[in-house]
């Protein structure tokens, strides 16, 4: 009942001489390791999730680790800013003596009415301009020197 | 019943990766089907040997299907169910293999090219070996259906090569 007309037999011949495409060794060993150790199954397929996952997980660890631990670029000209201000401390604003170390004379500014000479200055503060903000160890006022 | 299993799969293994490979038209993607078909047999209870092979073919099918679906936009699905190789014909002439060569060339392009219900008819009953009451049993469709199926197939073939040659 189910037979194949005849006229398709030589269609069927042809079929039969086909190659086809194979199954790689890999699957055959696969196929073989999951049908002797149920305990260890897992599929291809579940397996590169497990690892996608992982590297995730990884990646989102290394993520947080980056932002917790604030880096430092070196091409950063610009004076880090710390978190909290440190407050200035008394020898920061002792009278510095004469022969003292005066690397550079920025010239005459104010701070709170009072003229100033900065000492010790920092190659940043060549640029600045206007007036001057108090600055542990750059600003000395003018009248203590 | 894993050497049961087993023995199905190194019986049948080119059935079972045709059939995949006709469905999801990816090699990767036949074999983790395959692979992960074989997963989920292991956590059931088979059937006895007259219907094991049925069972098997069908839960391939299935899980070839169902990865189809969940990866069908992140591959390109092109790759032939036949391999690159020249067919059997080194026992004929070098004009008869040519001649030979040229029809399976265009029987390969036509089976390619076939709807995927015919295309399984084939592959389940020509290339897996599976009788049509297997065949319907793999595919979910009565007896008739499959016959039908495998004839109207077998028809466009002919007329393929009649056209051809």
């Amino acid at each position: 009942m189910n037979k194949e007309p005849s006229e398709n037999s030589d269609v069927e011949s042809l079929l039969s001489q086909l190659s086809l495409c194979e199954p790689s060794a890999d699957l055959d060993e696969s196929i073989a390791q999951i049908c002797s150790s149920p305990n260890s199954l897992h599929s291809r397929a579940a397996g590169r999730l497990r690892f996608a996952v992982a590297l995730v997980a990884s990646l989102a660890v290394g993520v947080l680790i980056g932002l917790a631990i604030p880096s430092y670029s070196k091409d950063d000209d610009s004076p880090k800013m710390s978190t909290a201000p440190e407050s200035p401390k008394q020898e920061d604003f002792a009278p510095l003596k004469p022969q003292g170390v005066v690397l550079m004379d920025a010239g005459f500014s104010r701070v709170d009415g009072s003229p100033v000479r900065i000492l010790h200055a920092p190659k940043d503060s060549r640029k600045q301009s206007g007036s001057l903000k108090l600055h542990s160890k750059i600003v000395v006022p003018s009248r203590e020197i | 019943l894993n050497t049961s299993l087993n023995a199905i799969y190194q019986k049948e293994r080119q059935g079972l990766f045709t059939l995949a490979l006709s469905i999801t038209r990816s090699i990767v993607l036949a074999e983790d089907a395959i692979q992960d078909a074989f997963v989920k047999l292991m956590k059931v209870d088979l059937p006895s040997e007259p219907e094991l092979k049925p069972y098997v073919y069908k839960a391939v099918r299935f899980t070839a299907i169902d990865t189809l679906r969940s990866n069908k936009r992140q591959q390109s699905l092109a790759e032939s169910i036949f391999c690159d190789a020249s067919d059997h014909s080194s026992e004929h002439s070098p004009s008869e293999n040519a001649l030979t060569e040229e029809r399976s060339a265009i029987l390969r392009e036509a089976i390619e090219q076939l709807p995927l219900d015919e295309r399984e008819a084939v592959v389940l009953k020509a290339f897996a070996g599976l009788t049509f009451r297997q065949s319907a049993d793999t595919a979910g469709v009565p007896l008739k259906t499959i016959a039908t199926r495998y004839r109207r197939a077998l028809q466009k073939l002919e007329t393929r090569l009649k056209g051809k040659l």
